[in-house]
């Protein structure tokens, strides 16, 4: 049975005891370290396989940190193909909502995977569901199509969950801030495909919606293969596929090749 | 008391659940489902085996004025080590259970036992004391979840028996502790009548 309690005993036993056990947990921490982020790591890979048209990098590798949020580009020989990005939403119903949101380059949302939520078994947690709220989102391009990412009773194009409309909103929301994330890569990569590069201002990396660079366009050119329009406040030029550049296009007959 | 008395008696006489009522939370918290009412079951057994045995080895060791907090850091570092172990290598089950696992050190049993059987008792005794009050708690929990899964979700073990949807309440608070009055109720008239 218990010893007499006095002041010595009582702090060498707790400290004995916490001793102990902080190094057992130690321990089995180190041994599990390993196959805990094997384990992350298959799943991660596993949903962005999910979510994305073919690939042959492993995104896992390439993550990027774009404004806080995880995105994982799907390359294939090089080139991307989607984006599989790590959106998290505050507002589920029980906690917080994790999704892999997969979108091309294009901005069509290919999959989503649900990583993590804590919504309401046989409710709020049909967002897991293979076939259910997801394949609303797939296959839509929410600013080519015009698909509003809210539910119907907010006035957007997608049909809650019946009786879940806080977790089809949260869902929604998620899908909407992997899309922003979406925007603000597309915003830095497509800074090359504008003429200008992005460099004027208010160019948004589209040459529709660069002002300067539609005068340029409005001269309808063709580019050689490889070439590249160049358009700047002082005036434009053309870089060839060696990166030279040159301030007129070839002939027609050179380029014709 | 026979060594298989120790094991029985925690089934029926003592069953954590329906006649101690004891670690409601995880009770009425994780059987939405008879899978995950098993898993936090044997979950718990684990650590209830495991915790009654090394508790009875250092009881006589422990001041009394101190025994409590002993108990807690023992029972939190087994509840750490399953946790890892459960992320480790059955991720799978570690998904559902995750949020309910850190909860095993403040389930009532645990410490109960520790204190009501482990520091009077010599280690096999505790061990089979886990077995039993684990085993009770495992079938109760089991049980609670297989009538919420089959009338909430009309599932049997995770295989839907028909595409309609079930008695929602069933799956919500409300029904777990329907659940559990009823069959309370029952499992103490079929002991009275004994």
């Amino acid at each position: 049975m218990a010893r007499e309690s006095n002041f010595t005993n009582m702090v060498v036993t707790l400290f004995a005891v916490c001793l102990l056990a902080s190094a057992v947990v130690g321990v089995v921490y180190a041994v599990t370290e390993e196959p805990i982020a094997a384990t992350e790591m298959a799943k991660t890979n596993a949903a962005i396989g999910q979510v994305v048209p073919e690939f042959n990098n492993t995104p896992s590798e390439d993550v990027m940190d774009v404004e806080g949020a995880r995105v994982y580009p799907a390359l294939k020989d090089g080139q991307p193909v989607a984006y599989a990005i790590e959106a998290v939403t505050s507002k589920g119903f029980g906690g917080s909502i994790k999704l892999m949101v997969g979108i091309t380059t294009d901005g069509t949302i290919h999959g989503i995977s649900v990583l993590s939520h804590s919504e309401t078994p046989g409710l709020g947690a049909k967002i897991d569901d293979p076939e259910g709220i997801r394949v609303q989102f797939c296959g839509k391009n929410p600013e080519a199509d015009g698909f509003k990412m809210v539910v119907k009773k907010d006035g957007g194009d997608v049909d809650a969950i019946t009786a879940s409309t806080i977790s089809s909103r949260a869902f929604c929301d998620a899908v909407t801030n992997a899309y922003n994330t979406f925007k603000a890569i597309a915003g830095v990569q497509n800074a090359g495909t504008c003429k200008c590069g992005g460099k004027h201002e208010g160019c948004t990396g589209s040459c529709d919606s660069c002002n300067a660079c539609q005068e340029c366009a409005s001269q309808e050119e063709v580019l050689p293969e490889g070439w590249q329009h160049v358009c700047t406040e002082e005036g434009c030029f053309y870089i060839d596929a060696q990166g030279n550049r040159h301030d007129t296009l070839p002939q027609a007959a050179e380029s014709n090749n | 008391m026979s060594k298989f008395g120790l094991i029985t008696k925690g089934i029926i006489k003592e069953n954590p659940t329906f006649v101690l009522v004891l670690g409601m939370c995880p009770t009425l918290g994780t059987t939405t489902s008879a899978i995950n009412g098993l898993g936090m079951g044997l979950a718990t057994t684990f650590v209830l085996i495991l915790s009654n045995m090394v508790i009875s080895a250092i009881a006589g060791l422990i001041p009394g004025k101190v025994r409590i907090p002993c108990y807690i850091v023992v029972i939190a570092a087994f509840v750490t080590v399953l946790q890892l172990v459960m992320q480790a290598y059955v991720p799978d089950l570690y998904a559902t259970l995750g949020l309910f696992i850190p909860l095993i050190v403040v389930n009532c049993i645990v410490l109960g036992r520790a204190e009501a059987f482990a520091n009077k008792n010599s280690i096999v005794d505790s061990a089979l004391d886990g077995i039993g009050i684990g085993l009770g708690f495992a079938c109760s929990l089991t049980v609670i979840g297989f009538i919420r899964e089959i009338l909430g979700s009309l599932a049997v073990f995770g295989h839907k028996f028909a595409a309609a949807d079930g008695a929602l309440a069933f799956v919500l608070a409300p029904g777990a502790f329907l659940v559990l009055g009823y069959l309370m109720v029952l499992f103490n008239k079929l002991k009275a009548n004994k």
